[in-house]
């Protein structure tokens, strides 16, 4: 396992964010599956009868109603003083939780180097579509976080706070999930990228998510070497030394076990995917070796994460 | 079961057990690698060993395994063994006898030879000892060695079942004489040092010595085991029937020197009376049957009877065969030839002063050749010329040494005479010894003698004729040499004038002349050599021998072919082709005395030890090492499988279980 140790983390929003990529991004948009209601007006239709112009539905007149909104054509009609609703377009609330324990700092590409791209692409969508982005770091040491930001102008304070992201000490899936879903006002889109690999197991903390009333997703970020780990050129006798613990896992790597690992994996992720299915919340396992854009423009738009 | 080789095993054991157990219970060395989780490793290893609840016992059972197949190992290198049908281990030697009494035929009941019974039992042996195969196959050494009175080793140690059997198959059968102490000696040194070359080679443990024979052995007494281990496997019927000519004998009468006169000596051997025709032939010709009654054999030994053919003319030279007119169970003892030379003419030499008289009365003999030298020509004689007899005619007698002598009047140089120096007159004869070939026909009752030289003749002497006053004719050996003395001079008595001088003459020429000369000639004894004087320039003759068999002997520089030693009793004849013609005979006694006693015994005696006969075949051992590392390589097997069922190949259960319940 020769690659088995820390990747580069990004140190420019250049690493963050490409501007080949940002070029792709400014054509796509968070796509959540719930309304929420905005706390300004925004680029997104609201739940509520707005100012819009995307026609929502007719009601009887009303003494005191906006006679601007009355259609003459059906009073024409039927002489009947009907009114014209139309969405209203509010902001929405985007929120990037990052997993910055000790876990997610290893792998090649780095797992955590890898998220912050992730969160920068996401963040950089919100903020092109006028968004209100919230960044949270999590770990067993805390929660850090860069709220609510709005606006274009606002991506090279949003890539400085992610490069200044650092990994914690140790794990904290289940105080991180309780900090932020309770700290958070207002509802909107959350994305949680974390490996989800956690000793104490992931779903304590995400049921503090699931009951939000949030739009969840949990992206699943692995490296290649917890992928596959055989043709990362795992072998031998080894002792595995677990980053977050210091526990040892003597291992003497055949292709049985491999196969076991690689079976354990598909489990776990199969299992953290039916969990989150059965609650609403979605999810997506990915390498931290598929290219951006990839994940963008297709993996998460089929996903129905970005549109 | 039995082990070969316990201490290296045992070596082994405590060399490598220790280290595998220290080995397994130091933890390996391994490379650390830090990794994001070890989650998943830890379920993955878990569910290979926690899916048991006796987990702890099975991360044990692999050290177990593993010192089950150590130990198989282990008694591998000990090559166990297990007594049966198949190879053995260890070093065996079959010893087949092959000695005259081998050659009875009532081996089985088909009327195979004692002999062709003991290399089937062998071959057998070599079948249990060396069955092939690697599960049947010996580890073990077998060396074949056949013994009469000599032993030869027609096989050393070989774990080849081709060779041994082929070596099995060159065995010989003689008619000498059981003799085992050759044997034991061969077998003890081929089987003790591992360099039979080397006597600082190392030592070996004895080995099993298997014996097939009928047990009459005539050296048992002298021998002892040392530390070999001895089988005996007994071959011969109960109650064999056997008769032998035991001594055959011939002679020419003193008063018919050109008749023969045979004798023989018969023997039964069996535990019936019973008659027997003896047949006695003159150059394959019937001359005579005799019937005799032959007594059973007894506790002091074989019923004897001893025949004596009338006396018939045979001056010739020819071959005298008796042979019993009965079928027994060994015919090879049934049988005995002479070979009876015929009489040879002499030499004889006078030594005189000039007088005739006695070279007169010599002509007439029919002399091969007749001398007469003065005594100064006979001390000037050629040293080569040599005479069948010497006779001094008043002459002081100065003799060859190894010839016979004659000496007439003065006294020979000699001090079994002791001539004292007076000479008697005027006596006359007393008593002649009429017994004596010398004074046969000879008539002596009229001698008187006028002069006589006194002598006192000692013990040594024997007096033929005894005057009145002292001895007068005198004979004696010297290096079993005859020597006749007549003490006075012929020409002072009576005697030339008596038939009776010639008639002394010529008894004493012909007494002297053939007094070594056999009259049966050619015979030796088996284990010697033949040789034969080759006339002309054969280069090659062919030697026929007993069984009909020829061998072609190569004549020497010298004229000489030799052919030995002698294995087969009987009438071995020599063919001498070319310009030359002609044949020789020689006679080969059979030992009857011991290897005519053919009833097989039931058990032997060496040193203290007493062997009894077996009945079963050679112990066979199968060698167990083969099973011993297919068992470990079973284990092996076993023990990779429960490795690797630890390992992988289950489903990963354990993860979801855990998942659901949390």
């Amino acid at each position: 396992m020769s690659v088995y140790g820390e990747g580069e983390s990004p140190r420019s929003v250049e690493d963050l964010l490409g501007s080949a990529l940002m070029s792709r991004l400014n054509r796509l948009d968070v796509l959540s599956r719930k309304v929420f209601s905005g706390k300004i007006h925004g680029e997104r239709r609201s739940r509520r009868r707005g100012q819009s112009v995307d026609f929502a539905d007719y009601r009887p007149y009303a003494a005191g109603d906006d006679l601007r909104f009355v259609d003459w054509n059906i009073y024409a009609r039927l002489e009947t003083l009907f009114l014209k609703l139309f969405m209203e377009e509010e902001d929405l609330s985007l929120a990037i939780a990052v997993d910055t324990s000790p876990s997610m700092d290893w792998g090649g590409p780095n797992k955590l180097g890898f998220c912050k791209r992730l969160a920068m692409s996401l963040g950089y969508i919100g903020l092109v579509n006028q968004h209100r982005v919230s960044l949270f770091g999590f770990d067993g040491d805390g929660v850090s976080q860069l709220n609510s930001i709005r606006g274009r102008s606002r991506t090279r304070e949003m890539a400085n706070w992610l490069i200044d992201l650092s990994p914690g000490s140790s794990p904290g899936l289940e105080t991180g999930m309780k900090s932020i879903a309770q700290g958070r006002r207002g509802r909107g889109v959350l994305v949680v990228l974390s490996d989800f690999l956690e000793p104490d197991g992931y779903d304590a903390g995400l049921r503090y998510l699931a009951g939000s009333g949030d739009d969840v997703f949990c992206l699943q970020v692995l490296a290649p070497e917890e992928l596959d780990p055989g043709s990362q050129g795992l072998s031998g006798d080894v002792r595995l030394r677990d980053v977050e613990t210091g526990q040892d896992c003597e291992i003497t790597v055949t292709p049985a076990l491999l196969r076991r690992y690689r079976e354990n994996l598909d489990a776990y992720c199969s299992q953290l995917r039916d969990w989150c299915t059965r609650r609403g919340i979605g999810n997506l396992s990915i390498g931290t070796d598929v290219d951006m854009e990839v994940l963008l423009v297709e993996y998460l738009r089929r996903q129905g994460l970005l549109q | 079961m039995n082990l070969l080789t316990p201490w290296s095993g045992f070596f082994l054991l405590i060399g490598i057990v220790p280290p595998l157990l220290l080995m397994y219970f130091l933890k390996l060395r391994r490379r650390t690698l830090p990794i994001s989780s070890t989650l998943l490793w830890f379920t993955s290893t878990e569910d290979l060993q926690a899916n048991s609840p006796f987990q702890r016992l099975r991360r044990n059972l692999l050290l177990l395994l593993q010192l089950v197949v150590l130990l198989l190992l282990v008694l591998a290198v000990m090559q166990p063994r297990m007594e049966g049908r198949g190879g053995a281990g260890g070093r065996t030697v079959l010893m087949i006898d092959r000695s005259g009494s081998m050659a009875a035929t009532d081996g089985d009941q088909t009327g195979r030879s004692r002999l062709e019974v003991a290399r089937e039992r062998a071959r057998d042996a070599v079948d249990r000892l060396h069955p092939g195969g690697l599960f049947a196959s010996g580890d073990g050494e077998t060396m074949i060695l056949s013994f009469d009175e000599d032993a030869e080793i027609l096989q050393p140690f070989t774990d080849s079942r081709v060779q041994l059997l082929e070596a099995i198959d060159r065995i010989e059968g003689s008619h000498g004489r059981s003799l085992i102490q050759e044997a034991l000696q061969l077998a003890r040194v081929y089987s003790i040092n591992t360099n039979p070359d080397d006597p600082e080679a190392p030592q070996l443990t004895p080995a099993d010595l298997e014996l097939f024979s009928d047990g009459r052995l005539q050296d048992l007494d002298d021998q002892v085991l040392r530390g070999e281990s001895l089988t005996f496997h007994r071959i011969g019927s109960d109650d064999p029937d056997n008769m032998a000519v035991m001594q055959l004998a011939a002679e020419r009468p003193w008063d018919r020197p050109s008749m023969i006169e045979v004798f023989v000596s018969i023997g039964n051997f069996g535990m019936q009376s019973s008659k027997v025709d003896v047949q006695l032939s003159v150059d394959g010709q019937v001359r005579s049957i005799q019937e005799l009654d032959m007594p059973t054999s007894s506790s002091d030994g074989p019923g004897r009877r001893s025949l004596v053919f009338s006396p018939f003319e045979l001056a010739r030279g020819a071959v005298i065969e008796v042979a019993l007119i009965r079928e027994d169970d060994l015919p090879v003892d049934d049988s005995a030839v002479l070979v009876v030379p015929p009489q040879r003419p002499l030499s004889v030499v006078i030594v005189s002063d000039g007088r005739q008289l006695l070279s007169r009365i010599l002509n007439g003999f029919g002399l091969a050749s007749l001398d007469v030298y003065t005594p100064a020509q006979w001390r000037e004689r050629p040293p080569e010329q040599s005479w069948d007899v010497v006779v001094f005619d008043n002459v002081s007698a100065e003799g060859i040494p190894g010839v016979p002598t004659l000496s007439i009047g003065k006294a020979p140089k000699t001090d079994v005479l002791r001539p004292y120096g007076l000479q008697l007159e005027s006596q006359v004869s007393l008593e002649a010894e009429a017994r004596h070939p010398i004074m046969r026909h000879v008539e002596t009752g009229s001698l008187y003698v006028q002069k006589t030289q006194a002598l006192q003749p000692d013990e040594s002497v024997e007096v033929l004729l005894t005057g009145t006053r002292n001895p007068l004719i005198m004979a004696w050996e010297r290096g079993r040499v005859p020597h006749v003395h007549v003490a006075f001079d012929p020409v002072e008595s009576n005697w030339p004038y008596e038939p009776g001088f010639v008639a002394f003459l010529y008894n004493t020429v012909d007494w002297l002349g053939h007094s070594n000369a056999a009259v049966v000639e050619g015979q030796s004894d088996l284990g010697q050599m033949l040789r034969f004087m080759v006339p002309g320039d054969q280069e090659e003759v062919t030697l026929r021998r007993p069984d009909g068999s020829t061998k072609s002997l190569v004549v020497d520089s010298e004229g000489m072919a030799g052919w030995g030693p002698l294995a087969l009793s009987g009438l071995h004849v020599l063919e001498i082709d070319g310009p030359i013609e002609g044949f020789q005979y020689r006679s080969v006694r059979f030992p009857a005395e011991s290897e005519s006693i053919i009833e097989p015994v039931e058990s032997i005696m060496i040193g203290q030890e007493e062997v009894q006969a077996t009945q079963g075949g050679v112990k066979g051992y199968v060698p167990m090492w083969p099973w011993a590392i297919a068992a470990a390589l079973i284990m092996l097997m076993f023990e990779w499988w429960i490795w690797n069922a630890r390992v992988g190949g289950q489903q990963p259960r354990a993860i979801m279980d855990r998942s659901r319940s949390s």
